[in-house]
């Protein structure tokens, strides 16, 4: 380890002042432009949050009236309801089809740069402009509709119906995620030593023995972040919604995220927003120290080493 | 890799083991084919959009898969015809300025960040440095509606003044796409983990040799991190491309939304063309050849710098 403790008097020489000058002029401006752009937000979220702001010209402060509110609306469950559903499913099922993915990619032979690159282009496409497509597929007259009928059965009305509203919005956000989850995993797959899997070969175990037993242990801490992180991001999705569904059929999947937007934009009620992204900030937050916990420290370790 | 014969001599095992290797290239082989077939199944969208696009709006409707073009050469005045019309031009030149402004503010931040935090001595490091770190857990996209909150008054812009009143600030602004997202703390540990593992000497030698700090900068150190730069450009070109939220949270003026980037301007003309009440009906070929505008820049783009990217990916990130 290079030997970077600070202790005063430490900047004797006059290099080493030099160094802490130029490493200052670099990180000061960082930690300034943090503190405008994330820290600053944040204290508008809590100021914010307990005011009726954008219900009236000068926001009151009302105290925990706001959380009062979200407690008492039924509507806002059923919103952190189908967040909850949606990102549960969206990293439940892009974990699951990520691993298979990535194990299966990582055991071509010929042409897997090819098929890789194949599966990660969808998510090279923005969300907004697959839900746009989705959103013409399941048109009433749409290609989708038009197969059906060429098949003799009747057309679905699919804006209308619950199940296939979460079907397309889970079904879109995964499938864009798919290639990427799958690279992670083949980078995690090909960090465990070969010569583990020749020892497990010898000793004669078979191929689902070795998943479970020596593969799926081994990316453990990997799969833990990519559960994580997943799922905070998949609490995020908003375009889906915005453009396939429009939180309908009758709200059933209007996401936290899009009722925050809404209650905002479309009510101008600023302050009750600000309340329940509060609410997500600090369930998301809570999420990630569990995420710090679990996963391996070697970037603090690194850090109280140096 | 299975086909080796483990041990012993016996004829039975030597037999069981050829089977089985040929067993074993099979199911590789039918693997290889489903996972081609599948991948060019999942990108579908790009296809049935390209085809669309080249078809008229008879052939589209009567469709069923896919749409077969009967002429799609003719039908390439499509492309001609939006790129006429509705300011996707104006969009084009507006994202390919927030790409430039933002990836070279972001790779200056994450280059020198990195390199400060893995190579240099200064106070409070230790501080800065968790300071950083614990900023990653504030979620992105809960930030929505503060973020906006503080956009309208920040200090000294769009009208502002210190105290930030008076003005929007930031919130219909077009200044708002190059000024955020200038400090991504995740790339700057990604590139404080490359030069912590290139060692201290090439660093040291140069400064023997009388490089500067600017000079050991631009010349040892950018060149030795090009594959994350690659890495970086690719992921700055795909977000910005297509990004949505900011537009439509923070640009909400007509005067302001006419300069939508390409991810919000290609939907709202997408929409444009499949409305069914305007003038002239639905013409669903530009609304697919809108599309194809806007998938297809970041795809080629990846395509070109792949190898370089995966490069990156394995480099620097995976060590982690």
């Amino acid at each position: 380890m290079n030997a970077s403790i600070t202790k005063p008097g430490m900047y004797r020489s006059k290099r080493a002042v030099r160094e802490a000058a130029a490493g200052l002029a670099v990180v000061v401006p960082i930690f300034i432009y943090t503190l405008l752009f994330t820290v600053a937000p944040l204290i508008m979220l809590v100021r914010y949050s307990m005011t009726d702001y954008g219900v009236s010209a000068t926001p009151q402060f009302t105290g925990l009236e706001n959380f009062i509110t979200i407690f008492r609306t039924e509507k806002y469950y059923s919103n952190f309801l189908s967040t909850f559903v949606i990102a549960v499913f969206v990293t439940g099922l892009g974990l699951v089809l990520g691993f298979l993915l990535g194990v299966l990619l990582n055991s071509m032979g010929k042409g897997k740069g090819f098929t890789r690159t194949l599966w990660y282009i969808p998510g090279l496409i923005s969300m907004a402009i697959i839900s746009q497509f989705i959103n013409f597929m399941i048109a009433p007259a749409g290609a989708l509709n038009r197969l059906l009928e060429s098949m003799g059965s009747d057309p679905v009305l699919w804006t209308r119906s619950v199940f296939w509203m979460y079907f397309f919005i889970i079904g879109t956000v995964v499938w864009r995620g798919l290639g990427g989850t799958a690279i992670l995993f083949i980078a995690g797959l090909n960090s465990i030593d070969p010569v583990i899997y020749e020892a497990a070969r010898i000793d004669g175990a078979g191929r689902v023995r070795t998943l479970f037993a020596i593969t799926l242990p081994l990316i453990r801490p990997m799969l833990g972040f990519i559960l994580i992180t997943g799922f905070i991001n998949a609490m995020g999705i908003f375009e889906p919604v915005m453009l396939i569904s429009r939180g309908g059929p009758d709200s059933a999947t209007k996401v936290i995220l899009y009722a925050i937007y809404d209650d905002a934009f479309a009510n101008s009620k600023f302050g009750l927003s600000c309340a329940l992204s509060l609410i997500v900030t600090a369930v998301t937050m809570l999420l990630s120290l569990v995420n710090i916990a679990i996963s391996d420290k070697s970037i603090f370790k690194e850090e109280a080493a140096a | 890799m299975s086909g080796a014969a483990v041990s012993g001599g016996f004829l039975q095992r030597a037999r069981n083991n050829i089977v089985r290797a040929f067993k074993y290239r099979k199911v590789k082989m039918l693997n290889s084919f489903m996972l081609i077939v599948l991948g060019f199944a999942s990108i579908y969208p790009l296809y049935y959009a390209l085809l669309a696009s080249l078809s008229t709006p008879a052939e589209l409707s009567m469709s069923l898969l896919l749409p077969i073009p009967g002429q799609p050469f003719a039908s390439l005045s499509n492309y001609a015809l939006v790129f006429r019309q509705a300011g996707l031009i104006r969009s084009l030149i507006i994202t390919m300025l927030r790409i430039a402004c933002n990836f070279a503010v972001v790779v200056l931040v994450s280059v020198f960040g990195g390199f400060a935090f893995a190579r240099m001595n200064f106070p409070f490091k230790r501080f800065f440095f968790l300071f950083l770190l614990s900023t990653m857990m504030v979620p992105g996209v809960a930030m929505m509606i503060p973020n906006y909150i503080w956009y309208n008054k920040f200090p000294l812009l769009g009208g502002n003044n210190l105290l930030g009143e008076g003005g929007t600030g930031l919130v219909n602004n077009l200044s708002i796409y190059f000024v955020t997202g200038w400090v991504n703390v995740y790339n700057i540990f990604l590139f404080r983990q490359a030069f912590t593992g290139f060692g201290k000497e090439l660093i040291e030698s140069a400064r023997v040799d009388g490089c500067g700090f600017l000079r050991t900068m631009f010349f040892i150190c950018i060149p030795l991190v090009k594959p994350l730069i690659i890495v970086l450009l690719i992921n700055i070109s795909v977000g910005i491309w297509g990004d949505y939220m900011t537009n439509i949270v923070f640009l909400r003026t007509p005067e302001t939304s006419r300069w939508h980037t390409i991810g919000s301007k290609t939907i709202e003309l997408a929409n444009y063309y499949s409305d069914k009440n305007r003038v002239g009906g639905a013409d669903y070929p530009k609304a697919y050849a809108i599309m194809m505008v806007a998938m297809l820049p970041p795809i080629l783009l990846f395509s070109l710098l792949q190898r370089q990217f995966v490069e990156g990916l394995t480099s620097g990130a995976v060590k982690g």
